[in-house]
């Protein structure tokens, strides 16, 4: 079976991985006891750089390096399938409730994630009018009735 | 004045031109087409007179490009020629500008060809006191006096203009607009390498503090409006949403749809803000439970008319104490206050002495009260009446009180919300108003946040006793089931009058009622304190609720401030550089996955793989927990 060795430079969380191609069209083969998901494959090959990533081009899945063992001569690598690039076209194409997001987001949304200071920012908005300090006015009321004007 | 518009609706404007709003590619867009023509024309125009430019009236355009390019992007030199027309057949080319690299300035490349650069410097990027744009008049290109490198002051009126998503230096798309002159104080983001529209807008309202309506900014099927006055005009302009913009290196952009300025230009009302979003390929969204585009449960069926009750205005009572005839309320200046109380204890003569006492057993009891206030009643005006006592004219003349109620308008304030987020609402910010002999009481952040408030007293000036009401005034924010509101929410009781009292009984009754209105206690509340960097509604519902006023009537209020003031208190939140790379920020959204990106949760339950070709079930597990704690598109 051929694989692609390379490094990898991004963190395991990203879907598009920053990728060196180290080693291209390495013959590889199974252990006995592989799964798709976490097989183990040994090469019988030098490895120059940092090999952290594997392409199997016959499972058509991406792998991160786990572990590397030297055994009999033969390298063997265990590998955990990288789910994200594997299945990156499937995953774009698919709808789904984004509850957070970098930069499609909204702000009127409760996030229980923002921390606070302990202190609080206190302000005052006066109203432009009302009553005045200045004007002093007399109210007198009168039991009975009217009076002549002037 | 709010416009909304559906989705692949047409707006109709009075003078007979349409915007069409219709998908292309999946990404909508809009275009302004003088009605029965496919061309397209200027929608409206802002005329704003600053007389920078050869004297004449200023115009800042908006409008459509005249055609759209099938493909994803244009070459540039295909954007620099796409050529709007003016109603009277001018042309206009859009400039490109930078927002990332700060102020801008226009530098002509070849015939026909301009490129708008600015300085660096994010804090000088609105520091621009030119504008720009090219009419293309005849032979003649009429472009602003920006020069190459200029970038100081405000900007006066910022143009539009359409471009790239590129990289630091070069041109990219940019829509605002922004006038010291007449108002208009909007800003709407652009996109850069960095920022995208939203995130840019938080820095430039930051700066401004304008009124921007933004909501989703991702999502095809939004607007950003705007709302605000040009000159004393009500305007409003529509701007298309972003498309995608992600994956390609040149994206399209899309100009503004339109601009309404004054109630001369109508929109055909829709129900935007309830539309649903609904993929091109599902035919019958209702059936997933989410979404529906009509009936009941979705989006858009919420009763959003409120029922505008108006303040109750008393002073309009036609029947009142004063045309009863038992009462008589005159408004004396001091010295005829002096005046009458000289003739009260000194000038009665015996013989009104002994006609009072024929009436009454304590003649004093005709004073029915002195108070004092701090505003005009409704009086006479120049016209004075002799003072009736008793049926005995006095020697004393005074003003009347000609109407039994009196309002006082205390004005209204717009509260913009101070973040722009959630926290400027319940449980988060804490609005509380002092009212004038009244005292200080807590207000619902829900109800007056992005409201104009008015304040009005009643007062009843047989007694002193005084209303305050409150009302609120707001639009149906960008939000579903959000209702507008045009209301009296509060209304709170007082008494405004500094009572004189004229004999010793009146003092005594008027101490005691003073001395049991006295308090201030101050009330904690109780249960556990949320610490430091604890999350927002734990550290705001958690906080101490102290009492800022105690009894605030009469003599109280007489010695208090005598205007209204607003008292908010809002969380102060801490968001790490960068916090949004690392965890973003709320959606709670349907979304295609391949129109994000960046740092990514995917709501539990939600991503459905059953059609990944070839994926195990561990796989899907593994990929269904990644996706949900976080991932990076």
């Amino acid at each position: 079976m051929k694989a692609i060795l390379y490094q990898n430079n991004s963190d395991e969380r990203y879907v598009d991985k920053s990728l060196v191609v180290l080693h291209d069209n390495v013959d590889v083969i199974f252990k006995d006891d592989s799964d798709i998901v976490h097989p183990t494959i040994r090469l019988n090959h030098t490895l120059t750089g940092n090999v952290n990533y594997v392409w199997l081009e016959d499972l058509g899945r991406y792998y991160f390096v786990r572990s590397k063992e030297l055994l009999a001569g033969m390298l063997e690598l265990s590998l955990e399938v990288d789910v994200l690039s594997t299945y990156k076209n499937e995953l774009r194409a698919q709808n789904a409730i984004v509850s957070r997001n970098e930069f499609d987001y909204n702000f009127y949304m409760s996030d229980e994630k923002w921390k606070l200071y302990s202190y609080t920012a206190k302000r005052t908005i006066p109203f432009p009018s009302g009553f005045n300090m200045g004007t002093q006015q007399f109210i007198l009321g009168i039991a009975g009735g009217d009076s002549s004007g002037s | 004045m709010i416009a909304v518009a559906a989705r692949n609706d047409q707006l109709e404007l009075n003078n007979g031109n349409v915007i069409n709003i219709s998908t292309y590619g999946g990404v909508d867009k809009g275009l302004c087409y003088a009605k029965g023509t496919n061309r397209p024309v200027t929608v409206f125009r802002i005329v704003v007179n600053d007389g920078d430019f050869d004297n004449t009236n200023f115009t800042l355009l908006f409008g459509g490009l005249t055609d759209y390019n099938t493909e994803d992007y244009y070459e540039q030199e295909t954007i620099l020629n796409k050529i709007a027309k003016l109603d009277d057949g001018r042309s206009v080319h859009w400039l490109w500008g930078s927002m990332q690299n700060g102020g801008c300035y226009v530098r002509k490349v070849s015939a026909g060809r301009y490129r708008i650069g600015g300085v660096s410097g994010m804090a000088h990027r609105l520091s621009t006191d030119e504008y720009a744009y090219v009419i293309r008049e005849a032979n003649r290109d009429y472009i602003s006096h920006i020069t190459e490198g200029a970038t100081t002051g405000y900007i006066d009126v910022c143009f539009m203009y359409d471009g790239f998503r590129v990289d630091q230096g070069d041109e990219f798309p940019l829509l605002e607009v922004f006038s010291l002159n007449n108002m208009v104080d909007v800003h709407i983001g652009g996109r850069d390498s960095t920022y995208y529209a939203y995130a840019l807008y938080n820095q430039i309202t930051y700066m401004y503090g304008s009124n921007i309506n933004c909501d989703d900014l991702y999502d095809p099927t939004r607007y950003i409006t705007w709302e605000g006055t040009l000159g004393d005009k009500p305007s409003m302009v529509l701007f298309p949403q972003w498309g995608d913009t992600i994956t390609y290196p040149y994206n399209l952009h899309y100009p503004v749809l339109g601009f309404v300025h004054d109630d001369d230009i109508m929109i055909t009302k829709g129900n935007m803000w309830g539309d649903a979003i609904v993929d091109e390929e599902e035919e019958d969204p209702s059936g997933d439970g989410g979404y529906s585009t009509s009936g009941g449960g979705g989006f858009g069926d919420y009763p959003s008319e409120t029922g505008n009750i108006d303040f109750s205005d008393p002073t309009q009572m036609a029947i009142n104490v004063i045309n009863s005839g038992f009462v008589t309320l005159y408004n004396p200046s001091l010295s005829e206050v002096k005046s009458f109380n000289d003739w009260l204890f000194n000038d009665i003569t015996d013989a009104i002495s002994g006609t009072l006492k024929k009436l009454i057993a304590d003649p004093i009891d005709y004073v029915l009260f002195l108070s004092l206030c701090h505003f005009t009643p409704p009086n006479s005006g120049a016209v004075t009446y002799t003072i009736s006592y008793a049926g005995i004219n006095t020697t004393v003349t005074s003003k009347k009180i000609t109407n039994q109620f009196a309002a006082i308008d205390c004005g209204t304030i717009h509260l913009n919300g101070d973040t722009q987020t959630f926290l400027d609402y319940n449980p988060n910010t804490k609005i509380s108003i002092y009212l004038p002999y009244i005292g200080i009481n807590d207000l619902n952040s829900d109800d007056v946040v992005g409201a104009s408030i008015h304040v009005m007293y009643y007062v009843d000036l047989l007694t002193g006793a005084c209303i305050a009401q409150i009302k609120c005034t707001r639009g149906v924010r960008i939000m579903a089931g959000d209702a507008n509101l045009n209301d009296v929410l509060y209304s709170f009781s007082g008494n405004c009058y500094e009572q004189i009292p004229i004999t010793g009984t009146d003092w005594r009754g008027l101490a005691s009622s003073i001395m049991q209105g006295v308090s201030g206690a101050v009330s904690l509340a109780t249960g556990n304190l949320a610490g430091a960097g604890a999350i927002a509604s734990a550290v705001m519902s958690d906080k101490s609720s102290v009492s800022h006023s105690g009894n605030m009537g009469g003599s109280f209020g007489y010695m208090d401030n005598q205007k209204p003031y607003l008292i908010l208190e809002r969380p102060i939140n801490n968001l790490p550089y960068n916090y949004r790379g690392f965890k973003g920020y709320t959606l709670n959204q349907r979304r295609r996955l391949g129109s994000l990106k960046g740092y990514t949760e995917i709501e539990e339950g939600t991503l459905w793989t059953d059609s990944f070709n070839g994926i195990s079930k561990e796989e899907a597990e593994m990929l269904k927990q990644i996706t949900a704690t976080g991932f990076y598109l």
